[in-house]
């Protein structure tokens, strides 16, 4: 008895400390970025030619309070897109160029707006397929090339085949460690909470990919050592042994700290997730081989990720998510979006009527960015809680 | 010679009695609406009549304005609230630019140039941003709308109403007041969230200096002072803010001849 | 009660398909059909109805499968050529509208999940699909062209046919350059192979031959109707530009469109000599409206308005013809040029520069943006619309409404923006 209060007391230590990102992250935190930054917003931007470049790919998050990007964009508009207008009307100087995506037609206006009303940074948009076949890998991979020289130009002079080379395996190693601390976070959610999990996203997405590998190769050392010493004193990476419910939750650009904080309150484990800010940017390496053109493998990655909504072919997006549900004994699906979202928006009639065939219950929300109603949004996913 | 306008708000109906010698007003009334836009009107321009000691037959031309000025059928014209709005605050302000005028179910930016309406903006269909907002607001807070100004004078701190739907703001204020939130610092918040909203239109049509502000809103002086902040600028406000458009109607119905 | 009022009640009380059909082969009969043509006022609002009920009938009727759902931007000479009925969903969204099926449709796809925040067109066609108002299509082809809202409500109309199999998407890359020709013309190719080995017909380039003849001859009456209007200072109270979408897209490569093109031109010709006489007594002369994206499809007071407080609407962005003419002899890179032309895909500049055009060479006095709610890439484009054509003096009103949802606007609302704005063009 004695003995499980104080493992209990040790384990809420190292639970503490783990969670304690502004520690272990400090490097990423507080370095001064030495290289000049190029902003991105969509995970179809293959950031390798950015670093390739020896620039930083920082995503961009908004974050700022919409309020002057109103009267650039209708009333109905995706959110996300307004709050990174915002905070590049305020702070684009910081960024030596910014690249967009024709991901969607918010993406494609607001690369308009950009060029139009943003002065002296040059943007660049890339046009993504929504097939995935040998002839849009073909098309993407030039399409690259077309965003390579717009790369080029900044940097002066020509990419080499070795710097696109040495990209690819540093974004490699990036979303090998990446996914394998997602997959202790979905083991083990006692461990690591949900804000500090997507804390860590984040950063992976706007830090120096150099600087971020090194803090988070410790972290997961430090986890690492945990597991090592769990029998010693009771704690495990195992499995989680609570019977809350394992939810997955799908989403677009879904980077909402104080949803984060809600849902870790909450009885429920995050088990799976399908979001741009997590694996959607982080699954699927690129695979280089002999005689394989690289620029063509790093196509491949793309378009083969686990897609975004905006893809042409639902049915395969779908039959996607059934796997992960299965596999991951998911029993209920949080939908969350961001309003205005058309593809998202459209992609749920069919995966509400999937779910129901599959008798997995859904919760749907659609939220505004960076301006979290909690008292409407924590009573429906309770509700739905208690459902489950 | 006399002339008349009558702005038939959705909460209230004015009438104006301009003369046109010395273009100085004669009268005016300001009534609530009602139910029933064509009554309000007439006792609004007969009480006018009566107050200015003129009959009828001594006003030349009537110009109706407001969302109600279809429906006059003693008007000679129709005019919208936008060019009313415009002609009315030029006599008091003849260089301004831009116009915001808040109302009960509209709010509009008008903006101006040579005194003659260039472009304008209304709000979209939600009445978030309006005076009806306030007045649901007032109503869920047990408090009158003249007790807002002083509130917002006395008051430091807010809380940030994240809503901006009318019908969600209400819950969350609800939900505020439910866990013991001070019931000033939700006031003051609402007012700075009516302010965000309109400051969003401003933005929309381009701010220009000097500016000014109309319709019953501006009677609350919490809201001005918070748009002011918001705006950075400084709003200029007529001697009666609320009778704008019926007086840009009276002047426009001397325009008619 | 009309003719036309009796359609509507008519089917309104009885929203099925069966009761469609039944509809659909008593008016199409020819002596009923030019009875109907006869209560139009023109010869061009005549063959207009008469054409798209026979296009109906004939998406309606099992006799002419296969059937292909297409959407309003892909190149329906494909169907045409393929010998494929095309049936346009799009349309049908505009006609729930007309025929005041809308508030039932839209409720419809609410039920399904069809979030309020979805563009009208695509969420009336849904829930009318959900009801099962549509016919059932063999073939969907459709592509990102414009805008994201086709490409994925078609897809749930294939699933919902188990037809997923025949859903081709046409993927219309962002600029216009050889390489993104080369990925179009591949994909259009490898549909039409696709198709013909499934229906049997022999892939040749001959049978595009005489559809695209009769494309390009719609494309040359087309811009005849455009010349003449830039010239023209008056209009007939029932002339709408905006009303003949279907012809201009879905009918693109059959006879009819152009015939009925043929027929506009004449109308307009007709009326133009008129007015020459009339034009002189008239002291004030109208204002010139540039119109653009598309109008509400329910009964409304817009155009009445504007035709009461002389306003004339003197071209619709809508009807521009951007593409060059077809070769039947490349049939594949001809459709691939047709759809990169298009001015709504790729960068907002493509507008731009066909609205600026259109400003100027129908000497507009101002710009009406209707801004259907829901349709992102049009209203996304309205701030930059507005200064662009602000810097060449032409004021622009970005009315809010909807084309399909009456209950989503209020008249009195709209009334007002568009009072407000003819003030401003009359000042
Ligand atoms: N004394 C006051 N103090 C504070 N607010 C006031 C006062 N009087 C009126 N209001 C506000 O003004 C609003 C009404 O404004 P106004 O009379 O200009 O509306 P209206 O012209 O009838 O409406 P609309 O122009 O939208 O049709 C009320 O909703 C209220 O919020
Ligand atoms: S109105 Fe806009 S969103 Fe709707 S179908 Fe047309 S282009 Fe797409
Ligand atoms: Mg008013």
């Amino acid at each position: 008895m004695t003995q499980d209060i104080r493992d209990t007391d040790n384990f809420d230590k190292t639970r503490k400390k783990i969670n304690d990102i502004k520690f272990f992250f400090g490097n990423t935190l507080t370095s001064e970025n030495k290289k000049a930054a190029i902003g991105w917003f969509c995970t179809y931007t293959p950031e390798e030619l950015i670093i390739a470049g020896g620039f930083v790919p920082v995503r961009i998050f908004g974050r700022k309070k919409i309020i002057k990007s109103e009267s650039y964009f209708p009333i109905n508009f995706c959110p996300y897109i307004k709050s990174g207008w915002e905070s590049l009307l305020a702070d684009a100087d910081n960024l030596k160029a910014i690249i967009f995506t024709n991901s969607c037609d918010g993406m494609r206006r607001f690369f308009d707006i950009a060029s139009k009303y943003l002065d002296g940074i040059p943007s660049y948009l890339l046009d993504v397929p929504h097939l995935k076949n040998r002839d849009s890998r073909d098309f993407f991979t030039g399409n690259m090339d077309d965003m390579k020289k717009f790369i080029e130009k900044l940097k002066g002079e020509k990419i080499n085949e070795e710097e696109i080379e040495n990209a690819v395996k540093l974004i490699n190693k990036k979303r090998k460690l990446l996914k394998e601390f997602s997959n202790i976070f979905y083991k083990s959610p006692d461990l690591i909470e949900i804000p500090a999990y997507y804390k860590v996203m984040e950063l992976s997405m706007i830090s120096d990919p150099e600087i971020f590998l090194d803090d988070l190769e410790k972290y997961l050392g430090f986890i690492g050592s945990i597991d090592k010493t769990s029998t010693k004193n009771g704690i495990s990476l195992q499995p989680d042994q609570r019977n809350s419910p394992s939810i997955m939750i799908i989403g677009n650009f879904i980077a909402e700290d104080k949803l984060w904080e809600m849902l870790s309150k909450m009885n429920l484990k995050l088990a799976s997730e399908d979001l741009c800010t997590s694996n959607r940017y982080f699954v699927k390496q690129v695979v280089t081989g002999d005689n394989k053109d690289l620029m063509e493998s790093i196509a491949e990655r793309y378009l083969n990720k686990p897609q975004c909504m905006r893809m042409a072919d639902p049915g395969s997006k779908l039959a996607e998510i059934e796997n992960v549900i299965i596999k991951n004994h998911i029993k209920g699906v949080i939908f969350i979006t961001l309003k205005f979202c058309d593809n998202m928006l459209y992609s749920f009639p069919l995966l509400k009527q999937r779910l129901n065939n599959m008798g997995i219950p859904v919760l749907y929300l659609d939220i505004e960015y960076n301006n979290f109603s909690e008292g409407q949004i924590k009573t429906r996913v309770q509700a739905f809680l208690e459902m489950l | 010679m006399y002339t008349c306008g009558i702005d038939v708000g959705s909460v209230s109906t004015e009438s104006v009695i301009l003369d046109n010698k010395n273009n100085k007003i004669v009268s005016y009334v300001i009534a609530l609406t009602g139910s029933n836009s064509k009554n309000a009107a007439e006792a609004a321009f007969e009480s006018s009549l009566k107050k200015a000691g003129l009959k009828e037959s001594e006003i030349k031309s009537i110009v109706a304005t407001g969302y109600g000025r279809i429906n006059i059928p003693f008007a000679n014209k129709n005019i919208t609230e936008i060019s009313c709005h415009a002609r009315g605050v030029v006599s008091s302000f003849p260089d301004l630019k831009t116009v915001i005028d808040i109302g009960g179910q509209d709010s509009k930016v008008i903006k101006l140039e040579g005194g003659n309406p260039i472009d304008f903006l209304m709000n979209d269909k939600c009445a978030a941003g309006t005076g009806r907002f306030l007045e649901v607001m007032a109503k869920a807070l047990e408090i009158s709308l003249e007790e807002f100004t002083p509130i917002f004078n006395k008051t430091s701190d807010k809380v940030d109403i994240t809503s901006t739907c009318t019908v969600f703001a209400e819950s969350e204020i609800v939900s505020l007041i439910g866990h013991g939130v001070d019931k000033n610092k939700i006031i003051k918040g609402l007012i700075y969230s009516i302010a965000d909203r309109v400051t969003t239109m401003v933005e929309r049509v381009g701010l220009e200096e000097p500016v000014c502000m109309t319709g019953g809103v501006a009677k609350n002086l919490g809201v001005v002072r918070a748009l002011e902040e918001k705006l950075g600028v400084k709003l200029n406000i007529p001697d009666e803010p609320r009778i704008t458009g019926a007086l840009g109607a009276a002047y426009l119905a001397r325009d008619l001849h | 009660m009309g003719i036309k009022d009796r359609l509507k009640t008519g089917i309104q009380k009885n929203l099925n398909l069966r009761y469609i059909k039944r509809l659909l082969g008593i008016i199409a009969l020819k002596p009923v059909l030019y009875a109907y043509g006869k209560t139009f006022p023109s010869a061009s609002d005549k063959y207009l109805n008469i054409f798209t009920i026979e296009s109906l009938k004939k998406a309606y009727s099992d006799n002419n499968r296969p059937i292909g759902y297409g959407s309003l931007f892909i190149p329906h000479e494909l169907f045409h050529a393929l010998g494929i009925t095309p049936f346009l969903p799009e349309v049908m969204a505009g006609f729930t509208a007309g025929l005041g099926l809308a508030p039932q449709t839209l409720k419809e796809a609410s039920s399904h999940w069809y979030s309020q925040d979805l563009c009208t067109f695509h969420r009336s066609a849904s829930g009318a699909a959900e009801l099962d108002l549509f016919p059932r299509p063999d073939y969907i082809i459709t592509s990102n062209l414009a805008c994201d809202a086709a490409q994925k409500s078609f897809y749930i109309h294939s699933v919902k046919h188990n037809i997923e199999k025949n859903f081709y998407l046409i993927d219309v890359p962002y600029r216009y350059s050889e390489e993104s020709i080369r990925y179009l013309a591949a994909q259009i190719k490898n549909i039409c192979t696709d198709i013909c080995s499934k229906t049997g017909k022999k892939p040749d380039i001959s049978m595009f031959e005489e559809t695209f003849e009769l494309s390009n001859e719609l494309r040359k009456w087309a811009i005849e109707v455009g010349s003449l209007r830039k010239n023209l200072a008056d209009y007939p109270s029932h002339f709408n530009g905006l009303n003949f979408i279907l012809p201009f897209h879905g009918l693109a490569g059959t006879r009819e469109a152009v015939i009925l093109y043929k027929e506009i031109y004449r109308d307009l010709k007709k009326y133009s000599d008129k007015q020459c006489k009339e034009i002189s007594e008239k002291n004030k002369p109208a204002k010139r409206i540039l119109w653009l994206h598309l109008k509400p499809y329910y009964r409304n007071e817009i155009f009445d308005i504007l035709y009461r407080e002389n306003c004339r609407v003197v071209f619709e962005e809508i009807n521009h013809v951007y593409w060059q003419e077809l070769d039947y002899k490349k049939p594949f890179e001809s459709l691939a040029r047709k759809m990169l032309s298009n001015f709504l895909g790729g960068s907002i500049d493509n507008r731009i520069g066909v609205i600026l055009k259109a400003a100027h060479d129908y000497k507009a006095d101002g710009a009406i943006l209707f801004s259907h709610w829901g349709c992102r890439q049009s209203n996304g484009g309205a701030r930059i619309i507005k200064d662009s054509l602000k810097k060449i003096n032409i004021p622009t009103l970005v009315l809010d409404g909807d084309c399909v949802d009456q209950n989503n606007s209020s008249q009195g609302q709209v009334k007002t923006r568009l009072q407000g704005f003819i003030e401003i063009l009359n000042s």
